[in-house]
């Protein structure tokens, strides 16, 4: 009986396996096709239905990516981005997180004016004009102060503030210790999951700016990594719906091909992927910390 | 309580503090475009707006910059955006009243419309008479552009007789004895023998007879009277109608689903992409397709490619077929592409309007095909000087893809003038990169340059319901006749289709389309 039992899980453990494999190799399988594409030259992509091993590898995309340094300089103006405006974002978060889990005067009204962006949003033009007033237009601000504070975020944050025994400040309050330092030095540690958590997720939406690189930012100098990807992933397998007379006009300064596309989203995703491992291991440790500590 | 009433001013004060120094210290980047514009010497300012193919974009600082500046003795301040994310971006520039001195556009739109008409561009028709380059744009080109007669736009060359044309394996048909397709009927038996006897000589039935792509893109017409974005044919009440309702696309509809039947049409096409096929034909598997005169980089023929696959490959036109009324040609539209208006905002400015004008006058100049070398200055200047934008190949200038959206001028401002004489096609001949695609490029010019053409009438007007309603009208009878080909709907629904596609706001279309070209005095017309 306890064979049979074990020779079933045993069973079971072997399609647990090669079910997991499968859905690993369908997760990796799109990024082996971009690392072989784009080593492949455009004359083997065109031949093949699904190209599995480049006939010769070629780095005719990667030369035309180090070419023009455009790619690296946007990679950097992202990565810019993206740790000042995640710290920026977190710090005034946190801060009216936690003011507006506190008792005070005008809370209610700060809640509303809060909930009442969260369900009517300004919209682009009158938001296009405030960028445009307070002199944001073409600063690399303007990616990160506009959208500084996630109404979403700020509210959930709130609760999680709200969640932390109040006894804890009291506390330290008898302690001698002021607002700020109750702040900084007891609220914020115990914080940490949300932070990292928070943290993540403006994180990800500024590696992602797009639209907002477009509408505010004219300098392509300061666009960020996700306009020029688009820009040569877009150019290369042009859309079906782009006019004879612009392939024609294009053709005269011919675009990226497939190949370049695949390479430039590779040398984009790169910075992702060495820093996601650690980032993950960090978030995971801090959700732990505050599950013990809370 | 006293103390947390302090904390929360404080921070308050903090968040205040940090965003306006954050703001302050960008104060000075900000580009306003005013400028008196009397004074010679002192360089005007001019801020242009405009949507790009170039990649790398063109960046507002630069060797090409300075040398537009010193030319004109001008202060250009440009911005390009991807033509790909262009309309968000000119929709929410407009609407706040951030217009700049010059805005480019890739066509007449209804956003052209709308905004012309509020008043957002300043009316041109007194000025071009004074700059030979746009003076020399004929009266048919400016139909297309014109809102009751007033010019606001300044248009691009493209050649109106540009755009794929049917293009076939001439080897095939040399290889199975076939002669050249002049109908409908003869093209079948042409397809179904590309598809079924081998043409490619592998033994392998891997060949398909006719290209055809999702949503019929590039439209399997073989001349006017079958095109389905043409307005070509009339109704009982004498009005001009779009071709994808006309009878003839019910022909070729059968045609089509006859050949799909008798699998000369991919079982897929209806997901296929035009770029797949593209992929297809450069790989030497499909027999009939489209290709336009010169060199569509790589969303099109690839002739190196197709050389690799298929050595022999030959690949021709396809003349337009002779059509039931005795005509026979090939439709076209307006000859240009992309324009520039401008702002509204200088009527009071006419010095720097006329500084504007006659830059874009001189970026219009034709230099002869055999005079583009660097001996040339103008060429040599627009071109970024040899060596740093460009180099010579084989008397070609070839542009240095990294350089160019740097140093070149002709990067940043249209530059195609007036052409009469069809010498544009012959460039095309003489840039082509291969010996299989100069062949190709020579058949093709001559072909376009002997073929009769009907001009499209629907583009020489504006209609406001076209253009609001066209795009999606023409995706019905698109998806219903995709539905015919395949056999999900049956043919004998082509009256209902054209039915629901008067009820859904075709027949205001077609009433409109019509009241204009009668307002206009323009009608279909052979040339």
């Amino acid at each position: 009986m306890i064979r049979s039992n074990s020779r079933l899980s045993r069973a079971a453990d072997i399609i647990n396996y090669c079910v997991l494999i499968l859905i690993g190799i369908a997760m990796l399988f799109p990024f082996y096709y971009m690392v072989i594409v784009s080593f492949s030259s455009y004359a083997d992509f065109v031949q093949q239905d699904m190209l599995l091993w480049p006939k010769t590898w070629v780095l005719d995309a990667y030369e035309f990516i180090l070419g023009s340094k455009v790619l690296f300089r946007s990679i950097g103006v992202t990565i810019f981005v993206t740790v000042a405006a995640t710290l920026f974002s977190l710090l005034l978060t946190a801060m009216m997180a936690y003011a507006l889990a506190r008792n005070i005067m005008g809370q209610r009204y700060f809640l509303f004016m809060i909930l009442f962006t969260f369900v009517f949003s300004a919209g682009i033009i009158p938001t296009y004009l405030v960028v445009k007033e307070t002199h944001l237009l073409d600063s690399i601000w303007a990616l990160i102060i506009p959208s500084a504070i996630n109404s979403f975020n700020l509210i959930v944050m709130r609760q999680f503030f709200l969640s932390i025994p109040n006894e804890l400040s009291e506390a330290a309050l008898i302690d001698g210790a002021n607002d700020l330092q109750i702040f900084s030095r007891v609220i914020l540690p115990l914080s940490k999951p949300s932070l990292a958590a928070f943290g993540l997720f403006y994180a990800v939406s500024n590696w992602n700016a797009y639209f907002n690189a477009i509408l505010y930012i004219s300098d392509p100098a300061k666009w960020t990594v996700q306009v020029v990807l688009r820009q040569i992933v877009v150019l290369g397998q042009t859309k079906a719906t782009l006019s004879d007379a612009a392939q024609m006009a294009m053709a005269q300064n011919p675009p990226p091909t497939e190949t370049v596309g695949m390479a430039a989203i590779l040398i984009a995703t790169i910075p992702i992927l060495v820093v996601y491992p650690f980032l993950q291991k960090h978030f995971a440790k801090g959700v732990m910390l505050g599950a013990v500590k809370g | 309580m006293k103390l947390k009433n302090a904390m929360v001013l404080l921070l308050s004060l903090t968040i205040t503090a940090s965003f306006t120094a954050c703001s302050g210290s960008k104060e000075g980047s900000s580009a306003e475009g005013s400028s008196n514009g009397g004074q010679s010497d002192k360089p005007i300012t001019i801020t242009l707006f405009d949507g790009t193919w170039e990649n790398p974009v063109p960046e507002p600082k630069g060797p090409a910059v300075d040398a537009i500046n010193k030319r004109f003795n001008v202060d250009l301040q440009t911005q390009y955006i991807p033509f790909d994310s262009y309309d968000e971006k000119v929709a929410v520039r407009m609407a706040s009243g951030d217009i700049p001195d010059v805005i480019g556009a890739e066509s007449v739109d209804a956003n052209f419309v709308k905004w012309a008409k509020q008043g957002a561009y300043l009316p041109l028709n007194d000025f071009i008479k004074d700059y030979p380059n746009l003076n020399a744009i004929p009266a048919s080109d400016w139909d297309s552009l014109k809102i009751d007669g007033t010019i606001y736009g300044i248009p691009d060359y493209f050649s109106g007789k540009g755009g794929k044309k049917p293009v076939i394996r001439k080897d095939w048909l040399d290889k199975l004895g076939l002669p050249m397709p002049t109908n409908y009927e003869e093209l079948k038996a042409v397809a179904l023998a590309f598809t079924k006897n081998d043409p490619d000589g592998n033994g392998k039935a891997d060949t398909l007879g006719l290209g055809l792509a999702k949503g019929f893109t590039y439209d399997p017409s073989f001349g006017a009277y079958w095109s389905s974005s043409t307005w070509y044919h009339k109704n009982d009440q004498g009005q001009l109608i779009p071709g994808n309702i006309a009878q003839a696309n019910k022909e070729k509809v059968q045609f089509l689903s006859e050949l799909y039947q008798a699998g000369a049409i991919s079982k897929d096409w209806a997901i296929t992409t035009y770029k797949d096929v593209f992929k297809d034909f450069n790989a030497g598997k499909v027999g009939i397709w489209y290709e336009q005169p010169g060199n569509s980089g790589n969303n099109g023929l690839d002739f190196d490619v197709l050389r690799q696959n298929a050595p022999e490959a030959v690949v021709v036109p396809i003349p337009a077929f002779k059509q039931p009324d005795g005509q026979q040609g090939i439709p076209s539209g307006p000859a240009w592409y992309r324009m520039y208006m401008i702002s509204a905002k200088l009527k009071d400015q006419p010095e720097k309007v006329k500084e504007i004008l006659e830059m874009l006058n001189e970026f219009k100049t034709v230099v002869p095909e055999d005079k583009r070398n660097p001996q040339n200055e103008w060429i040599d200047w627009l071109n970024g000087h040899e060596g740093t934008g460009y180099t010579m190949k084989d008397g070609i200038v070839q542009p240095d893809l990294n350089q160019r959206s740097k140093v070149a001028p002709a990067a940043y401002i249209m530059n195609q003038g007036w052409v009469t004489d069809d010498s544009d096609l012959e460039v095309f001949v003489k840039i082509s990169a291969t010996p299989e695609g100069k062949a190709f490029n020579r058949a093709m010019t001559d072909y376009l340059k002997s073929s009769k053409f009907y001009v499209n009438p629907v583009k020489r007007i504006i209609s406001t319901s076209y253009m609001e309603k066209n795009t999606e009208l023409s995706q019905y009878i698109s998806d219903e006749t995709t539905k015919m080909v395949v056999g999900q709907r049956p043919i004998s629904d082509w009256d209902k289709m054209v039915e629901e596609y008067m009820s859904k706001g075709g027949k205001e279309v077609i009433d409109q389309v019509n009241d204009e070209m009668k307002k206009n005095n323009i009608q279909g017309e052979w040339k």
